[in-house]
């Protein structure tokens, strides 16, 4: 296998014009003696592939065995192209061609010619052998200029005789955004599966043999402000992971003399934002659209104009590549962790998904174990647009649930907090995009998933109910832990401003299982966090109250009766038991039968979750009273209940950093001179 | 009638049931008649009812599916209900006794003392980054928010300007009109030949199996069946 890599030299001379069978001609040699001085490595090829006209048996093994030391020569694929139609090469010979250059074709120099042959390569379609391989092919060197509709004829023909195979429907379909008026037939908007994976087996041998020999392809990536520094190491292997080189379509260097008015400016060469803004309307678009990935100024120019044919193309490679890489193989490798962080920062740049990442996600979430590459899959699910509430539950709330259940304590925090951070997006797509209730806005620039104001609200609410269920018996099953607490506390504090951060008018309550855990917490900062929720949760809902009344009927949006009386119900629970010593009562989530409490031999456990006895607080109350009555041997808590010692304690809590606790209780406690009062309930309609 | 039928107090006790074993002191015969006749009559209920409930036993799945959620949502609401009940008697109690330790004032007490010092300081401190953090969120919000809005606006902005360029006309175009229109059906006419003969000689040198890659001039020609030099 060794001697076909990198033909030396030495082959030069013996691969003439004889690689021709029949028709040579003694004048062109001169001629192709020139262009091998330009490109010696298309000799090797050449005398590669020159097995392959002759249809030796020998032809399928070099074949197999040709592996490019660095580039292909695109002049070597044409030729072997004439070759299929010239020679009687048996078909298998021939499929297993096509399949060759398509494993190979991120590594072909230039497109143009191929470009150029374009109507040949077509002609092979009738082949039914060749025909899903020649479709991929076509498929990725389609342009505008190349729709005819004598092709289009010939492709529904073909459908009627081979049925809706979906190699055609996605020629049809790329077709069709080049030229809908001439594909009139629909074509399914998610054609998820793909050209069929069959080069993937082919392409990770190839990759291996080359990182065997030690070959070191050098990747060229010359636009500017690329996202990655790191990416431009000269070290990094091909592989069908790497994000290709941006490179243009045309391998020469375009002449200056040349340019006309209607030349496209390839988009390797812009160098500057404002190179770009120049050129904006004349910029050609490389063949491999993966390849803008990596560059920021290339992301922009594709945000900015929307071309759909580009967006197809780049969705459908990344679609390939993620399916490839983590449904098809086995073994995963550091550049699919490179892999994924590029395509991360590719969306946090754009501030939106992709389509084909999205439909990845939902396929792998049912397969995934929850461990590998926890934070680049929590991050791609982060960055999902709003699901429609009729198909949430099927396509994430499912997978998670099962995943959530069976998962360490550090996948619960994690997915915790990459639900918080999808709920985030979401909000903020809403408050720029500021929905109105009967008008239809398309989800992102890339689907045609529309979506109204109730639509939203119910997807949010869905999202919102299921955190809450996943929160409260993730923390019967973790113990209450502290760390999984926090992680659900941030959550409902993006959760209670809904309204006032970001103008969506929907207030959601934390449920019982996640408010009692809190208020009992032992540690301080989680009571802190919960009043500090509860007291935005009051100025969401009285400022809702308010407009309510202010502004038309129409406009206005109406807040639940239970909502309110849900959140009545916390807040007088809160300021029972941290200031009324009223705690275990009746009537309350927390009734406990007498007997029981009796039992426990506490005495006076009514105040056992008072500002001073309150587990999270008790140490602060016995540091308290030391620095209150330094003489006193005696610790007795209960001393600070006096008036002045209390107002006192209070003061020495909120100076310790508790800002959610002197909110609340500045807001939702109003003291007079008898201790226990009620607080003002002003929000019962 | 609420459900805490299954709450930590126990099952409610029925107000005509006979009291368990444990509360009772003697039973005299008229009472252990009364009793038998209680119980025969609940017998029969129970019989009568269960009797009922066959005739029901089928229903359709999404009925099924439905109670099945419901029934879903209730166990972990009563779940729920229980869990906290007992972490915060167990805390209560907990605490209770961590603070009557700290009242001996002995070694262990001491340990104790060290050990809240040293929570009371990380808290303040996690107050601190916490508020920072939360300070940093908000800008990071505001942030996003801004950017998602410019990106809205480039949209909105491009549309218009392609809006605008297609509605955009030829400052004369009254007076050129016939002429215009006459000269794009003949490029029309023409294109469609040229690329009907392309296709034709693009078939011949297919059907016909030429290698055309070797001769210099047929090459030149074969290279160029796919162009039209005038674009849209």
């Amino acid at each position: 296998m060794a001697e076909t890599l990198c033909l030396s030299d030495s082959d030069r001379s013996s691969s003439s014009d004889q690689s021709v069978p029949s028709r040579s001609n003694n004048r062109s040699l001169r001629i192709a003696e020139k262009e091998r001085k330009k490109n010696e490595a298309e000799d090797s090829f050449v005398l590669a592939l020159r097995y392959f006209s002759e249809g030796s048996s020998p032809c399928v093994r070099v074949l197999k065995c040709l592996i490019p030391a660095s580039v292909v020569p695109q002049q070597a694929v044409v030729r072997a192209v004439v070759w299929l139609n010239v020679s009687k090469i048996p078909i298998s010979t021939q499929v297993l061609f096509i399949k060759w250059v398509l494993t190979v074709f991120d590594l072909i120099d230039a497109k143009d010619q191929l470009r150029a042959i374009y109507g040949f390569i077509f002609s092979f379609i009738t082949e039914e052998n060749l025909c899903p391989y020649i479709c991929h092919l076509l498929y990725l060197l389609t342009r505008k200029e190349n729709v005819h509709l004598y092709r289009v004829r010939k492709l529904l023909e073909l459908q009627s005789k081979l049925g809706r195979q979906p190699f055609l429907m996605h020629l049809l379909s790329l077709y069709k955004v080049f030229c809908p008026e001439l594909v009139t037939l629909s074509i399914p908007s998610r054609i998820r599966s793909g050209f069929k994976n069959y080069i993937s087996p082919w392409k990770s041998a190839l990759v291996a043999v080359q990182k065997s020999n030690g070959q070191q392809v050098s990747s060229s990536i010359s636009a500017a402000f690329t996202i990655k520094e790191k990416s431009i190491s000269r070290k990094r292997k091909h592989c069908h992971l790497d994000l290709p080189a941006l490179s243009s379509v045309l391998n020469k260097e375009p002449q200056s003399e040349q340019t006309s008015r209607r030349k496209m400016v390839p988009l390797v060469h812009l160098s500057s934002f404002a190179q770009m803004l120049k050129d904006m309307h004349r910029i050609e678009l490389p063949a491999q659209m993966g390849s803008l990935l990596g560059s920021s100024l290339a992301l922009q120019y594709l945000d900015c104009v929307q071309e759909e044919s580009a967006l197809l193309r780049l969705n459908f490679w990344l679609g390939c590549a993620l399916h490839e890489e983590f449904l098809f193989c086995r073994q995963t490798s550091e550049e699919a962790l490179q892999f994924l962080n590029n395509l991360l920062s590719a969306q946090h740049f754009l501030q939106e998904g992709f389509s084909s990442s999205d439909a990845f996600l939902y396929k792998f979430l049912n397969v995934w174990d929850g461990s590998l590459l926890r934070p680049q899959i929590l991050g791609l699910l982060s960055n999902i647009p709003v699901i429609p509430s009729t198909q949430i539950g099927r396509l994430l709330f499912e997978p998670l649930t099962q995943l959530f259940f069976t998962s360490s304590m550090f996948f619960k925090c994690g997915l915790m907090e990459c639900l918080n951070n999808m709920l985030l997006k979401w909000l903020t797509w809403h408050s720029v995009y500021a929905l109105e209730d009967d008008l239809d806005i398309s989800l992102n620039s890339h689907t045609s998933i529309n979506i109204t104001l109730s639509g939203f609200k119910d997807s949010v609410m869905e999202l919102v109910h299921f955190v809450g269920r996943l929160a409260s018996l993730g923390l019967q099953l973790e113990g209450c832990n502290t760390l999984l607490l926090s992680f659900i506390l941030d959550f409902y504090e993006t959760v209670c401003d809904t309204f006032l951060k970001f103008g969506l008018p929907l207030v959601v309550m934390p449920p019982p299982g996640v408010f009692y855990p809190a208020l009992l917490a032992t540690d301080p900062v989680s009571v802190d966090r919960l009043a500090y929720i509860m007291h935005r949760y009051k100025l969401n809902l009285t400022s809702a109250k308010s407009q309510e009344k202010q502004t038309e009927p129409q406009q206005a949006f109406h807040i639940s009766r239970h909502t309110f009386r849900q959140f009545n119900h916390y807040l007088v629970f809160m300021v029972n038991c941290l200031w009324n010593c009223r705690m275990f009562h009746a009537n309350t989530d927390m009734h406990v039968r007498e007997e029981l409490l009796h039992k426990s031999n506490v005495p006076q456990y009514w105040t056992r979750f008072d500002f001073i006895h309150h587990p999270a607080f008790t140490g602060y109350a016995v540091d308290f009273h030391q620095k209150c009555w330094p003489g006193k041997k005696d610790v007795d808590v209960n001393s600070i209940k006096q008036s002045k010692p209390w107002s006192w304690y209070l003061e020495y809590l909120f100076n310790q950093g508790f800002d959610g606790l002197k909110d609340f209780v500045h807001s939702s406690i109003s003291r007079q001179v008898t201790a226990g009062d009620k607080l003002q309930d002003s929000q019962q309609r | 009638m609420d459900s805490s039928g299954e709450d930590i107090n126990g099952m409610v006790e029925k107000d005509d049931a006979p009291k368990g074993p444990s509360g009772q002191k003697e039973t005299s015969t008229a009472d252990m008649l009364r009793i038998k006749q209680q119980m025969s009559n609940q017998c029969f209920e129970m019989e009568v009812y269960l009797n009922a409930g066959k005739n029901r036993r089928s229903c359709s799945t999404s009925e099924a599916e439905r109670d099945y959620s419901d029934h879903i949502s209730e166990l972990e609401r009563v779940k729920t209900l229980q869990f906290n009940q007992t972490l915060a008697l167990h805390r209560m109690q907990m605490w209770h006794a961590m603070g009557e330790k700290i009242k001996t004032n002995d070694p262990e007490a001491d340990a104790l003392k060290v050990v809240n010092q040293r929570c009371m300081a990380l808290c303040c401190r996690i107050k601190q980054i916490q508020q920072e953090t939360r300070l940093l969120q908000d800008e990071i919000t505001e942030l996003q928010k801004k950017r998602l809005e410019m990106k809205r606006l480039t949209h909105e902005k491009m549309k218009e300007m392609e809006d605008l360029m297609s509605r955009k006309e030829h400052p004369d175009t009254e007076k050129y009109k016939a002429a215009l229109e006459k000269g794009q059906t003949n490029l029309e006419k023409y294109k469609k030949m040229s690329i009907m003969a392309q296709n034709v000689l693009r078939g011949l040198l297919l059907a016909c199996k030429i290698n055309w890659l070797d001769d210099p001039k047929l090459r030149d020609v074969a290279m160029t069946l796919e162009e039209f030099p005038i674009t849209d």
